[in-house]
């Protein structure tokens, strides 16, 4: 961690004669909403942007307009002209399905049902944003960036968005990767206004992918679908957020 | 109170500048108060002058109203360019002239404001708010008070009769194919500008002859304001060609490098004139003269033949200067040997020919072919440029040498004539190896034999009276021009001084910015454009307040009454930046190094910058794919309306910083950005170039 901190700050140091930020200011913080369309992440219990069963079990829920949120606050430091370090932290919560046995003696014949429940929890991010200096000319914090970001995710699932009963006894921790490009515009000054894309990919077990329903038994199906609405969520992300560069 | 004052000290510089020394002669710049003109907004002239527009027809209305949006911001524009003159000797005469021209219509008179030009073209012309241009080029080519009054009156009927507006309106209607005009083709619609255009001037050649016939002015000197317009395309000389003062000792020219004579100039006077703005010479004079065939007699001068006669001269001096800077060469020789017969021991005419000699023979060395004379060129004008042609490179560089050596001899304090001679020797020696030991340095010295270039070149420098310190810098420059320029280790150095420029002061000239709008119908926004202008200084001085830099900004949009010296020190730069532009060689120095220099010294800084950007709007591509994915995925729809109505952009910033002691390009900062200009992204951009000056 030491060695960690010491090169930050020789980073940070030898790289104050070579970026100009916005009028010499290179910290920038943002508040971020990522109001994401409700695509791949989407229950009764949360957003619904189309019937998930087809069956109109939930037609009265359905809300073309549905978002997924995913609140996010970050802080971000130019090191260099066309370069800033970052680290975020975000609150989660999407839908997801947890099974339960329609018998719960005869668990072994797997019949079993669905009920919606909600993954909450948290992510702590770092970054790298890297401002198109040379193609467009932006000139950070104002302009065109792509960056690469990783995650770790800390989540739960519950049986609605506001209770507090934790459904698994141990949390779900994964990392999730992610590329992201986007605009930073200044609308006032030291104000910024942040638009753009984020592609993530949450490092779940990948045997859900592969294996059928019929191997699964309850537990399993419900940490696969927590899994599969994770990774979800981090897979396309839009971004919009307000900054202010200090 | 305040008004009296600055009245007074206007008097005092009026005085100053006609006391010109034209021994030393300084370019004529600016003086006293900046007049309301320069100062004023040019989207406050424009909202006055459109309450005027009262035509009836909407679509005239809003022709006219373009027109005047677009010619107050293009006059005000060339306010601001630098070579308009104001409250100088020339500009004081020419209002003088004009008063007495009008004497008969003082109401005319207020609404005429009246400036001189440093231009070389033989012109003047008007602007529909009542602005009279007058040319140096046309000044130094008058014979008289007389033809200037006359020029005057055909003047102030263009803005009487509001013709440039008229022009306009009707061109637009012939364009556009309104009325009458409906069914010409592309020939015939030519043809219909042309007439209307050449009656407007034959009806300010007539008018202007009425105005001009109740002036006390005579009345037999009209014709020959014709006369000089035939020949406005023929360079301004009337001395006879002489090698001699170029020659000394056993330098001698051989007569083959001189023509006799050269051929008479054809004088056309009738020619066809169906497509041109203005009716042929012939037509003109022939009408203008028949008004005064009764010859109703006048005096050649009214405010002061002497007084005319020095402005002339200061125009013609001055014209020199122009020539110089235009890279005219061979013309510039010619008006300063004429001038020469009047002043022979003037050190500006001396150095201005030694400065055209440096050009054409930096010229000739790069470009061998460059052409010097120009065909249509005829009498001692073909002899000047035939003399100086037929030499070789050779042979002009040692001219060009001899004669600047002459000069620094009699002006050692001179920078610019000390530079040219170092600068000279190294490209001379770079082209021609081993070129120092071709000339005879001393009296004494025998003349050398089987010398691959002419003879009569050796003698050169012998008779220099400086001529043992020249032949030791001249080994010294030829020696430096035969190291090898870009070797590993002064790239080094180079790229090292690129990266820390350490500026402490910068001084930022006439800052450009132009707006263009595709989406509207008006797309040169100009009134969006003088506002960011209005506000550029603030930006340039917040950004050089945070890196704790001194800034001054010579900003011809933002002038108070008493900044006259930022409009002397804009005139000055901007034809420093002008020539340099020109100027193909890097090395070679500016005929205005000095006036530079001093500049340089009173901003206590050796570094000026011209900034600005282009910013362009226009609408978005590909509305239809946003609609597509909207109806498609409703919850994407937001995304795709905002993609849909924000406009794009594209902006242009550019940064251009010279040291102008060494004359480098220090920084060349251009950014296209994909994105509209916002005043926080220009501020961010001007940061970021002083931002890497400092460092």
């Amino acid at each position: 961690m030491k060695f960690y901190l010491i090169l930050f700050c020789f980073v940070a140091g030898s790289a104050v004669a070579q970026v100009p930020g916005y009028m010499g200011k290179r910290l920038s913080i943002f508040l971020e909403g990522n109001p994401t369309p409700a695509l791949f992440v989407q229950n009764s219990n949360n957003a619904v942007i189309a019937d998930p069963g087809g069956d109109g079990a939930n037609a009265a829920k359905v809300n073309r307009f549905a978002f997924n949120f995913r609140p996010q606050a970050s802080i971000e430091y130019l090191v260099h002209r066309d370069v800033s370090l970052g680290v975020s932290y975000s609150r989660i919560s999407i839908g997801t399905a947890r099974a339960y046995t329609v018998d719960p003696t005869h668990e072994e014949q797997h019949v079993f049902s669905l009920n919606h429940d909600v993954v909450k929890g948290q992510a702590a991010g770092l970054h790298l944003k890297i401002f198109q200096f040379k193609k467009s000319a932006s000139l950070a914090p104002i302009g065109f960036y792509q960056g690469f970001s990783v995650y770790v995710t800390q989540t739960n699932t519950y049986d609605t968005k506001k209770s507090k009963a934790k459904q698994f006894k141990n949390d779900f921790l994964y990392p999730v990767a992610a590329f992201t490009f986007g605009r930073q515009s200044m609308i006032a000054k030291n104000l910024l206004l942040k638009t753009g894309a984020e592609f993530g990919w949450a490092f779940v077990p990948f045997n859900f992918m592969t294996e059928t329903i019929d191997d699964w038994n309850v537990q399993e199906y419900s940490g696969y679908n927590v899994h599969r609405s994770l990774f979800g969520s981090y897979l396309f992300n839009l971004n919009v957020a307000v900054g202010y560069t200090f | 109170m305040k008004r009296l004052l600055l009245l007074a000290v206007f008097a005092g510089f009026s005085g100053i500048a006609c006391a010109q020394d034209f021994d030393n002669y300084k370019t004529i710049l600016p003086e006293g108060p900046v007049p309301k003109d320069f100062i004023e907004l040019s989207a406050a002239k424009f909202q006055t002058e459109v309450t005027n527009i009262t035509d009836k027809k909407k679509r005239v209305k809003q022709t006219k109203k373009k027109f005047v949006l677009e010619s107050t911001f293009s006059i005000d524009g060339f306010l601001a360019n630098g070579t308009v003159l104001f409250n100088d000797a020339i500009t004081v005469y020419l209002q003088n002239v004009l008063e007495e021209t009008l004497k008969f219509d003082p109401a005319l008179q207020k609404k005429i404001k009246i400036y001189a030009v440093k231009s070389a073209n033989v012109n003047a012309f008007t602007t529909n708010s009542g602005h009279i241009f007058v040319n140096l080029g046309l000044l130094a080519r008058l014979e008289n008070e007389a033809q200037l009054a006359f020029v005057l009156s055909h003047e102030v009927i263009h803005f009487k009769k509001q013709h440039v507006m008229n022009v306009y309106v009707k061109n637009i209607e012939i364009e556009r194919g309104r009325g009458d005009y409906r069914k010409l083709n592309l020939n015939e619609r030519d043809f219909a500008k042309s007439s209307f255009s050449k009656e407007m001037e034959s009806e300010a050649d007539l008018l202007g002859s009425d105005l001009y016939a109740a002036s006390a002015y005579s009345k037999d000197s009209v014709a020959g304001i014709f006369d000089i317009l035939n020949v406005a395309d023929q360079p301004l000389m009337y001395t006879t060609f002489n090698k001699q003062p170029f020659e000394g000792g056993s330098y001698i020219f051989p007569e083959a490098l001189v023509i006799e004579r050269g051929k008479a100039v054809e004088i056309l006077e009738d020619y066809n004139d169906s497509t041109l703005t203005h009716p042929n010479i012939k037509k003109r004079k022939e009408r203008v003269t028949a008004k005064f065939a009764n010859g109703r007699g006048g005096v050649d001068f009214k405010i002061s033949k002497q007084r005319f006669q020095q402005i002339r001269k200061i125009a013609r001096f001055e014209l020199c200067r122009i020539l110089l800077l235009e890279h005219r060469y061979a013309e510039c020789i010619a008006l300063a040997q004429s001038l020469q017969l009047e002043d022979p021991r003037s050190a500006f005419l001396r150095e201005s020919i030694a400065k055209a000699l440096y050009g054409l023979a930096k010229l000739r060395l790069r470009d061998e072919d460059a052409r010097v004379l120009k065909e249509s060129w005829g009498n001692e004008m073909e002899r000047v440029a035939t003399f100086l042609s037929k030499q070789s490179p050779y042979e002009l560089s040692v001219l060009a040498l001899r004669a600047l050596q002459k000069c620094k001899e009699q002006a050692p304090a001179s920078a610019e004539l000390g530079l040219m001679v170092s600068d000279l020797m190294r490209s001379f020696a770079a082209e021609y190896a081993g070129v120092a030991k071709n000339f005879v340095k001393t009296a004494n010295q025998k003349p050398l034999d089987k010398l691959a270039y002419p003879s009569y070149t050796q003698y050169a420098f012998v008779d220099l009276a400086s001529s043992a310190e020249f032949f030791q810098q001249f080994e010294k420059q030829a020696a430096a021009a035969g190291k090898p320029k870009s070797s590993q280790s002064s790239r080094k150095k180079k790229s090292a001084k690129a990266k820390s420029l350490k500026v402490d002061k910068l001084v930022v000239v006439k800052p450009a910015y132009v707006k263009i709008d595709t989406r509207k119908k008006q797309r040169v926004r100009h009134v969006d454009a003088e506002e960011v202008l209005i506000n550029i200084n603030d930006k340039i001085n917040n950004a050089a307040g945070e890196l704790g830099m001194k800034t001054e900004i010579i900003n011809p949009n933002k002038l108070s009454m008493n900044q006259v010296d930022v409009m002397r020190a804009n005139s000055v730069m901007n034809d420093w930046f002008d020539e340099r532009i020109l100027t193909a060689d890097n090395e070679q120095i500016s005929p205005v190094y000095n006036e530079v220099l001093a500049l340089a010294t009173t901003y206590k800084t050796d570094h000026f910058a011209w900034m600005g950007a282009f910013a362009l709007r226009h609408k978005n591509a590909g509305k239809g794919y946003y609609i597509a994915t909207g109806l498609l995925l409703p919850a994407f729809a937001p995304y795709m309306i905002a993609g849909m109505v924000k406009p794009s952009g594209k902006t242009l910033y550019f940064a251009m910083v010279f040291n102008v002691r060494t004359q480098e390009l220090e920084m060349l900062d251009i950014r296209a950005m994909a994105m509209r200009d916002t005043d926080h992204l220009l501020q961010s951009n001007i940061y970021y170039t002083l931002f890497k000056l400092k460092k």
